[in-house]
């Protein structure tokens, strides 16, 4: 033992420092995931790959369950002949979860309460939070119920989420889309906001008319299940 | 290679062609998703076997792996440590056994010592298949039941229908091919001949050696050249090797090599899923088609020549100097265009140092210490040139990776006698450190027509790779003997990984064993027995196999920036083990896994050591391997690294050697060797027990661990049954699909053995190997496809004035009220149409069908040599001379599977039992030159 402590050391820094990766680091400007999380929400997602909803989301399943397409059945097609199609089921829950809303939630994460970014980049959390909605709104409208309230915490070790009501997660993506909205302004600090925002490049008025469309949409799906809801915020949408 | 140490250690024969890699395991696998492999050792200094890539369920090329590198005529020994007892002193990495290679070194002589060796080969495709003859190129056209199988009339269903053999019954009038050509509708003939060539290797080499009482060494160098079978592919090497030893003083020894070696690789073939697979493309010829229509222009094989019709690029769709495809499938590459415009190359430069020094402290103590490293740059070039079927704009990449690993060792150890006990104790420590960096430039699309160099493609990008991890470790080791009769050794080892955190990086693992020569022990020893010792011992060792950065979540930037509105790029980041879609979560709390082995034998030997057995029993629990295991993907990430699997392997080996001839001239020695290992997968990860592994193109099958089963085995799609067990058709007599995968097969083989005789008289040796595999399955995706494009014989079954296709088992007639199907017995032959369709089908859903029992007998090995007696070179320059001819893979003796050799896996991978167009396995002749003066 001695030998070894002597000539290299048993358990050194220098040992521990090898897995220091030079090529990341540990805390990032979450103005870059932000952006990776809008990429990440068009049909080609971040890494542009367009299989996930573009063929066999957009095409291969909804095309053809409302009959705008039609084949002789099979592949990733089987949206107007009832088969089934493993890859086509999973597309928009392994593209959203996967993708976007991974980004997003870090986002949000690492700018809320515990995170390092804590109390900085307001306007993108809130535009992040915008997006949130905006995915899960889709997501929910292909699966009804899904992992709402405890998806995307794999990093703190939740794997395998539980499924939430539908009925329970639109009031919350409505209040959600309020809040944001509301909280979105020009009087607060850009902190590189307008450059990162790769769809309005940080204008703040098209951001809140984006929220508050986006409400109406939202509030309007529901007015058949849930009027009093849809009223509430469809009054809130048209008011803002 | 002796077959004596070849009890137990499995090494397959991977289908993918000049310098691909190699799978050796030694007695099962030990971790679900590790690497399996062993750790090769030479000269103390390990060296690397790292896997450049294997071919997939998309395709790809074999790339290759460490051992290409080393050059045989350097090699003095090589010996196996088997089980966890080689850890001790080789640590995690020899979890999986060692594989030792001591290289050759100068001996003390008067004058220099020249050598000269000469060896020439030639290598031949070992054709298996048996196709059918009878039908040419054509479709079946029509209804199932009133429709006919038709020949191409036109150049477009020449061309459309490339791949389908099954038109119409050969011998009479003519049919159109894609080339435009109308030519007589018969046998063309064998198409492997006329593609595949006579390999050749020539090597050459030179050994100076020599040295005095105080220094040695040895210079060898060595040149391989050599052409593959297949056109336009090879693999070349130099070695040059240096080597000296010797002492300084009285106290002081030292040891140092430097072994060089360049090779060059030249177009890797591509295996499993084309595109580029020119194997599956001379697979899928009918049989009224030749192979050299496809040549195209003759100064670029493969290609349309200038000048070409018109009206046939038309067809086509293609332009002159582009791929002459031979089908309208521009995934199946022209087969001539694969070998020669398509290319995969690299070139390896690699230094392999060694040096020790040893000190003697007193007569008994001493302390020796030891450097090594293993130093490589390996440059690749990969080239889809303009005017490729499936990618036209064309792509180059060119790649150069670094690998260096820095072994220090130092030993402390004493070795003293005292009256009948004999003490043997070291304590050491050993670092290891290692680096890998891989730079690339990729480029699409050409500026200059069909110039192909990276800095004439259109749109670039680059790629950049590191990773760096080591390895802390300390050990000691005692053996205490008494009388050299009975020996008790206990070892114990800590490593301590980097790729772990820190506060639960290591792992101590200690071992034990005893042994008993009791020939010795009895002081009057019956005439018959003329050796006995018996054996135990128990034996643990940790591993960790994870790669580095993987335990703590970290951010890196994604590969190509966004453009926002204004057209401008934007920087994009993402978790760097999650990047992508998916991805996995880094776990901080991972340990290292731990395997405990417990191994007994017996050694004994009777009548003058001319009859031996030596056997060996173990059983060895993995524990605590380190998974990465599916989770939900709503977790935002696709798995995560996790402690969890369990896995078991038992079995026996048995080698027994008898000599039953030995007089002064002639002597037969016999030796025979057999191993069994039963695998279990006890445990995998709560709520799955399944994990899958690897998948063939046909994606109709999955190499996959399940609980309860052994290692890897293949599941698939079967021919559904009903309740009461019987096959269940559709109303046209096509098969059913089962519900849900089944358990179809292993492609791990039970038993492996080997025979080995050998027969010496006077100067003339005499061997033959025949290597023995039962139990192990193959899936040949090979015969999935043959049977689908109508070339297996087995289609000919059903066809217009072949033997009728009768199929008879249940037909589902409805559902009952609680919606359970029930079942009519049904009996149908079918018609030729129908007959089409059943083999297309079965292929899809029935895999049942294709696979295969992996078992055979090969006669692996052949020498014959000639050494020239002192008579005769008494009056030569030489010292020696030695004149040996060697066969290997000359013949399969038995096997059970069709058109294939049964050692046609394409991957050196976790995913054994898989065959998707491989390499054809090859025989080899050689004749081999030595003299010495």
């Amino acid at each position: 033992m001695a030998l070894c402590v002597a000539m290299m050391g048993c358990d050194t820094e220098e040992l521990h420092d090898l897995n220091i990766n030079p090529q990341a680091v540990n805390e990032i400007d979450l103005n870059f995931m932000f952006t990776a999380a809008q990429l990440g929400s068009a049909s080609g997602g971040s890494a542009g790959d367009n299989r996930y909803i573009d063929w066999r989301t957009n095409i291969g399943m909804t095309s053809y369950l409302i009959q705008h397409l039609a084949n002789a059945g099979g592949g990733i097609a089987p949206g107007d002949k009832y088969t089934e199609n493993f890859e086509s089921n999973n597309a928009p829950f392994e593209f959203f979860y996967g993708d976007a809303l991974k980004n997003i939630s870090e986002v949000i994460r690492q700018t809320g309460p515990d995170g390092y970014d804590a109390g900085n980049k307001i306007n993108t959390r809130n535009a992040a939070r915008i997006m949130r909605v905006l995915n899960f709104h889709r997501l929910t409208d292909f699966y009804g119920n899904i992992p709402y309230f405890g998806a995307l915490q794999g990093m703190d070790g939740t794997f395998f989420p539980e499924y939430d009501h539908q009925s329970d997660i639109y009031p919350h993506l409505l209040q959600e889309l309020e809040e944001a909205t509301a909280a979105i302004s020009a009087s607060n600090p850009d902190d590189g906001f307008a450059r990162a925002d790769i769809i309005y490049m940080g204008d703040i008025a098209k951001w809140k008319k984006f929220g508050y469309s986006l409400m109406l949409r939202l509030a309007m799906r529901v007015s058949n299940v849930a009027p009093e809801l849809a009223n509430e915020y469809v009054t809130k949408a048209v008011e803002a | 290679m002796p077959t004596n140490w070849l009890a137990g250690v499995n090494v397959s024969n991977v289908a993918s062609g000049p310098a691909g890699s190699s799978r050796v395991i030694i007695r099962g696998n030990t971790s679900l998703q590790g690497g399996n492999q062993p750790l090769y050792v030479i000269d103390g200094i390990p060296m690397d076997n790292t896997n450049f890539g294997q071919a997939g369920v998309w395709g790809g090329a074999d790339q290759g792996d460490g051992m290409t590198s080393v050059n045989p005529d350097d090699i003095e020994s090589m010996s196996v440590l088997k089980g966890a007892s080689a850890a001790a002193l080789y640590g995690a990495r020899a979890a999986n056994g060692v594989i030792l290679i001591t290289t050759k070194r100068g001996t003390a002589r008067k004058g220099i010592g020249v050598e000269f060796n000469t060896n020439t080969v030639f290598e031949r495709i070992n054709d298996q298949t048996d196709l059918q003859t009878t039908f040419g190129s054509g479709r079946f056209q029509g209804d199932q039941e009133t429709g006919a199988a038709v020949r191409p009339t036109t150049v477009r269903q020449g061309y459309d229908w490339g791949t389908q053999a099954w038109g119409e019954r050969l011998g009479s009038g003519t049919s159109m091919h894609f080339d435009g050509i109308e030519r007589p509708y018969v046998y063309a003939g064998d198409n492997w001949n006329r593609f595949y060539q006579t390999g050749t290797a020539i090597t050459n080499g030179i050994s100076l050696s020599g040295g005095g009482e105080n220094q040695t060494f040895r210079f060898n160098a060595t040149d391989l050249r050599s052409n593959s079978v297949v056109p336009n592919a090879g693999f070349d090497r130099i070695n040059v090797s240096l080597a000296s030893s010797g002492k300084f003083g009285s106290k002081l020894t030292f040891d140092a090599k430097v072994l060089y070696s360049n090779e060059r690789t030249k177009n890797r073939p591509r295996v499993s899923d084309s595109p580029g697979n020119a194997f599956q493309s001379i697979f899928a010829l009918p049989p009224n088609v030749n192979v050299e229509w496809g040549k195209g222009d003759p100064n670029r094989l493969g290609t349309i020549p200038i000048g070409t019709d018109p009206a046939l690029l038309n067809t086509w769709g293609f332009a002159e100097q582009e791929e002459y495809l031979m089908t309208n499938n521009p995934w199946g590459q022209n087969p001539y265009f694969s070998t020669h415009q398509l290319s995969i190359n690299d070139t390896r430069d690699r230094i392999l140092l060694s040096g020790s020094l040893k000190y003697a402290i007193t007569e008994h103590l001493y302390l020796s210490g030891r450097a090594g490293m293993d130093w490589y740059t390996r440059r690749g070039t990969t080239l889809t040139p303009q005017g490729t079927g499936y990618q036209r704009n064309g792509s180059m990449n060119e790649n150069e990776r670094r690998v260096n690993e820095i072994n220090l060792e130092a030993m402390l150890g004493y070795d003293r006698t005292f009256g009948d006990i004999g003490v043997n104790v070291f304590v050491g420590a050993n670092r290891m450190r290692r680096q890998d960096e891989t730079i690339a430039a990729n480029g699409q699309g050409f500026n200059v027509p069909f110039f192909h160099a990276i800095n004439n493609t259109v749109t670039r990008n680059f790629g950049y790779g590191y990773s760096g991890w080591g390895i802390n470790s300390a050990f000691a080791s005692a053996e205490v003997s008494y009388k050299n009769i009975l020996f008790l050794t206990g070892t114990g080892r800590t490593d301590w990984f980097s790729v772990l955190d820190p506060n639960f990086n290591d792992i101590t693992y200690p071992s034990l064993g005893t042994s008993f020569v009791f020939s010795d022990a009895l002081t009057e020893l019956p005439l018959w027995l003329s050796f006995g010792k018996v054996r135990a011992s128990w034996a643990q060792v940790g591993n960790s196999t994870v790669g580095p950065y993987q335990i703590q979540n970290v951010y890196s930037l994604l590969g190509a920036p966004a453009f926002n509105a204004a057209g401008n790029q934007v920087a994009m980041a993402s978790f760097a083990t999650a990047s992508g879609n998916a991805g996995t979560i880094p776990n901080r709390f991972l340990r290292p896994l731990l395997s405990t082995e417990i191994e007994a034998g017996i050694d004994i030997r009777f009548l003058q050591n001319r009859l031996g057995l030596d056997l060996t029993v173990y059983r060895q629990r993995s524990t605590d391997d380190q998974l990465n295991a599916q989770v939900s993907r709503s977790s935002g990430f696709g798995s995560t690294l996790v402690n969890l699997g369990e896995m078991e392997n038992r079995g026996i080996e048995i080698l027994l050697t008898g000599s039953p001839i030995r007089t002064g001239n002639f002597n037969w020695d016999v030796s025979m060797n057999i191993a069994r290992n039963r695998n279990e997968v006890i445990s995998l990860i709560e709520g799955n027990d399944i994990l899958n592994v690897e998948e063939p193109r046909t994606r109709t099958v999955f190499v996959q661990h399940r609980t309860g089963q052994p290692f890897g085995v293949i599941a698939g799609w079967v021919q559904k049954r009903s309740p009461e067990g019987q096959l269940v058709y559709e109303e046209n007599g096509a098969p059913v699909q089962s519900d849900r995968m089944e358990v179809i097969g292993n492609g791990i083989p039970d038993w492996t053995g080997g025979i080995n005789n050998s027969i010496t008289y006077r100067g003339f040796n005499l061997s033959a190997l025949v290597d023995v595999r039962l139990g192990g399955d193959i899936y040949s995706g090979t015969n999935v496809r043959l049977t689908q494009w109508g070339l297996h014989k087995q289609t000919l079954q059903g066809r217009l004035g072949e033997e009728p296709l009768t199929v008879s088992g249940v037909i589902q007639a409805g559902t009952d009220g609680s919606g359970s199907p029930i079942y009519e017995s049904f009996e149908k032959t079918l018609t030729p149409g129908e007959a089409n369709n059943y083999w297309n089908q079965m292929g899809n859903r029935a895999q049942d069908h294709f696979i295969y029992d992996g078992s055979f007998a090969k006669l692996r090995q052949i020498t014959f040599g000639y050494n020239f007696p002192r008579s005769i070179l008494d009056r030569t320059p030489f010292t020696n001379l030695n004149l040996s001819f060697v066969g290997r893979n000359l013949s399969i003796l038995w096997k059970n599977v069709d058109n294939i050799d049964p050692e046609s896996g394409y991957s050196s991978s976790n995913g054994q039992g898989l065959d998707y167009f491989g390499m054809p396995q090859t025989r080899t002749f050689g004749f081999n030159l030595k003299a010495g003066f």
